[in-house]
Formats: structure tokens, C-alpha cells, sequence
């Protein structure tokens, strides 16, 4: 870098993108779905470093959570650390496999038709979805392997189902645009306003949950755990001077997923 | 050769059921990734009449990232590049991702997005091609933006006349 570039002050959009830029080319080459490890791993990271980060991980441990899997940080990490969780969730059960694909098929789909995108189009991005839940009812394969082969060794699997996962969080946004548009005020980034000065929602949604490679927010996770019937736990590690973690609920329900959130990345943690 | 479901779905989509205005089919049947696009000009345009040739090429990534398209017939406009280096290319903002900031992060034109198809690319061109006095702001081609400001009734006969030379050209 010339020291005239270095000069050239940055404004938030941009320091943000660059940011986002750097952890996408430092992630190329590491899994999109890590293998299930174990917290001294975690613990690992923070050798040198933080005793805050430690003392809440050890406080975990505590807690009963021994495992966690480290999910791609490429800007999709929610989006795939979901998918993954929900699918993991419902093969437990086949009837509950069953309710997830009728669901999609009955409420999210129907959905994106609803708020005018082209169903041929996002037929491709759905389809690797509702085959998986079909594939794992099957009693003979294992549920782990399949779902490595399937959204973490195929790419363009794993990739169709973050475009769809994306879409439905955006009908969902939009449809019940006034239970969300309270909290775009409090968006951080740069939010453009109508006429009216409301916040304008379809680009909002388009610049900040459609668009590939985009980070989601507790806002988008709502959205997103309200459609599948979802509740998601977040489980918030963050350097504050506290001993704990912090928990958020996002949607309570009896089918819950645990996610592992440091600013800026979402993993998965397992008790 | 990497396959790709999405391009294989719309091209079988496209052959069954064409959308009026353009033409669209691979240059090669066994490469997905490159496209070859006729469209005919609007009627009631600067373009009706033409007939415009043009390449969509495609990344492995898409629908992630958008295609690149290149028009292979001469044309005069402020979107399209007109330097020997980049002749033809097409720029215009749902063909940058979002993040890609040629125009500024503020601009509020539609930037790409995965469910661009073929189909709504075109509708997009087609209507930037039914404008008589296109938008001139970070023009592709500098001079065509120039015209329309400054002399916008040779910009429109400049482009008449590629027009009809891209009908008589058809028939060659």
C-alpha cells in the first residue's frame, strides 16, 4: 500500500466492505461445514489472548455445552449454519422431516410467489432443499456424512439453499413489513428512506438480505426462524466484561436450534 | 465442464416458451457459460428496426455473480464502451453485485441479485434501449454521454444510423 492510500480516510460503508472483502478471501479454502469439535478447541483460539473470551467459554463448558462446529465465515455463515441445524434438527424424527418439507412447501414457498418472485427461477434454489428432507428419512444412511456430501462438499447445494434461505427471509421482511420496519431504524448501515420517510423496505431488503455473501442480523435471524417454525437460541461471546455469555432468544418454540454468535460470525454450538 | 442447473433450466425454459424482443442460445452447445443474444430493437425506439447482436458470458458462480454481456454489433451509447479494449461491454448496475462501487454506495439503482435470469437481463437492456435520452451519469462511453447532453438530435442520428446498418448487416 503507497502511503498515499493509507492517507485516503475511509468511510464506514467502505471500511465495512473492505472488512467484509478480507474475511471473504481469508475463508477460501476452509469448510463451509466444519466438522463437530470440541470446546478446548474454541478454548484454543483465545490462548494468548483475551481472559474474558476464556472464563465464558470455560462457563459453557459448564454449562453442559461440549461441542461446537465452525460454520464458513464468508458473509453467508447464518444463513448456512441454519440450514445446517434445522436439517440436523428435524432427521431426528421422520415425521418431523416430513412437517419441515410441508411447511416449506405449504407457508415459504407460496410465499415467495405471494411477493412476486419468479418460481421457475427459485425452483433451482429450493429444490436441493426439499430433496434433502426427503433423503433423510431414510433409515439406512447416515445422517452426518450425507449432509457433509451434500452442504459442505457441493457447493453449488449448499449455495443454491443460502439463495432460497435468503429469498424467504426477505418475503418473510416484506410481508410482515410492519412488525419490521420498527427495527430498520435502528439499522446501522446506510437505510434509505421514501417519501414519507418510512425506511423503504425492498431495498433494504435487497441490499442487506438478498444479496449473496451479506451478513444477517437479529433481524434477519427472526425473520428467518419465524418462517421455518423455528426458535433460535443465540448464545452471544463477545469481549464485555461479564463471566457469562449472553442468551438471546429469537422466536420461542419447542423446536430449537443453538447458535454460537461472535460479532461479525455465527457458528453452531451443541450441548 | 462444471455443470450449472440454473443456465440448463432457463435455456431449456427460453427454447420452449421464447420471450418476445430477443433471441437467446448457447454459441457452442456444449458450453452452458456463453450465450449468444439477437434482440430487435424496440418498436417506437431510436432502435426499431435493428437488429443487435450481442454475447452474454456467464462465471461459474452464477446466479451469484452476473454475467458479463458484450455487444458484438456497433453501437453508440453512454452505457455501452466504444475503446478498442473493451468494445461492446455493457455496463450497466443490476450487471454489478452489490458492494462494487463503480456508482457509490448510495446510488439507489437495482444492483445484481441471484434471481436476475436471462430473461430479466434483457428486459432491463431492452428498456435502456427504448430511452432516447439514456441517463449520461459514469458513462461507459464518454463521447456517446457527451452528444446526448450537447447535441442530443446527432446523438439520435448516430444511433439511427448504426441501427440501420445493424439490419443491413443481418442480411449480409
Amino acid at each position: 500500500m503507497t502511503s498515499e492510500a493509507q492517507s485516503t480516510e475511509l468511510n464506514d460503508t467502505e471500511i465495512l466492505e473492505l472488512t467484509e472483502k478480507i474475511k471473504e478471501e481469508e475463508s477460501r479454502g476452509s469448510p463451509l461445514i466444519g466438522v463437530l469439535e470440541e470446546m478446548p478447541a474454541l478454548l484454543k483460539e483465545y490462548e494468548n489472548g483475551n481472559e474474558i473470551y476464556k472464563n465464558k467459554i470455560n462457563n459453557l463448558i459448564t454449562e453442559g455445552y461440549n461441542h461446537f462446529r465452525r460454520i464458513r465465515g464468508d458473509g453467508n455463515c447464518f444463513y448456512r449454519a441454519i440450514t445446517y441445524a434445522f436439517i440436523e434438527l428435524v432427521s431426528k424424527d421422520s415425521q418431523a422431516a416430513t412437517s419441515a418439507k410441508e411447511r416449506l412447501e405449504n407457508v415459504g414457498i407460496p410465499l415467495l410467489s405471494e411477493l412476486g418472485f419468479d418460481s421457475d427461477i427459485m425452483l433451482d434454489f429450493y429444490q436441493p432443499l426439499l430433496s434433502i428432507l426427503d433423503n433423510v428419512k431414510d433409515p439406512s444412511i447416515s445422517i452426518g456424512d450425507y449432509l457433509k456430501v451434500t452442504l459442505n462438499d457441493d457447493e453449488e447445494v449448499s449455495n443454491s439453499i443460502v439463495v432460497f434461505m435468503r429469498y424467504l427471509t426477505s418475503a418473510t421482511i416484506r410481508k410482515n413489513a410492519d412488525d419490521f420496519i420498527p427495527f430498520l431504524f435502528a439499522y446501522e448501515g446506510d437505510l434509505q428512506l421514501d417519501d414519507e420517510g418510512m425506511p423503504d423496505i425492498k431495498k433494504f431488503c435487497e441490499t442487506y438480505v438478498e444479496a449473496f455473501g451479506k451478513e444477517a442480523d437479529h433481524l434477519q435471524m427472526t425473520a428467518l426462524g419465524r418462517v421455518l417454525d423455528l426458535g433460535l437460541k443465540v448464545c452471544y461471546l463477545d469481549a464485555s466484561e461479564r463471566p457469562t455469555v449472553d442468551w438471546h432468544t429469537l422466536n420461542e418454540n419447542s423446536k430449537t436450534i443453538t447458535l454460537l454468535y461472535r460479532p461479525g460470525h455465527v457458528d453452531l454450538v451443541y450441548k | 465442464m462444471t455443470s450449472n442447473t440454473h443456465l440448463a433450466r432457463q435455456l431449456q425454459q427460453l427454447k420452449k416458451h421464447p420471450v418476445d424482443g430477443f433471441s437467446a442460445g448457447l454459441v457452442d452447445e456444449s458450453n452452458l457459460f456463453e450465450w449468444e443474444i439477437i434482440i430487435i430493437g424496440p418498436v417506437d425506439s431510436l432502435y426499431e428496426g435493428a437488429i443487435l447482436k450481442a454475447k452474454l458470458s456467464f462465471p461459474e458462480e452464477y446466479p451469484l455473480l452476473p454475467p458479463k454481456m458484450t455487444f458484438l454489433t456497433d453501437l453508440w451509447h453512454p452505457s455501452i464502451y466504444n475503446s478498442p479494449d473493451r468494445k461492446g461491454e455493457l455496463c450497466i448496475s443490476i450487471l454489478h453485485p452489490p458492494g462494487d462501487d463503480e456508482w457509490g454506495w448510495e446510488d439507489a439503482s437495482e444492483r445484481w441479485l441471484p434471481v436476475h435470469s436471462v430473461e430479466s437481463i434483457l428486459v432491463s437492456v431492452i428498456s435502456l434501449l427504448s430511452s432516447d435520452s439514456p441517463c449520461t451519469d459514469s458513462p461507459a462511453n464518454v463521447d456517446a454521454a457527451k452528444q446526448v447532453r450537447e447535441d442530443p438530435a446527432g446523438y439520435k442520428k448516430t444511433v439511427r444510423r448504426l441501427a440501420r446498418k445493424s439490419a443491413e448487416d443481418c442480411w449480409d
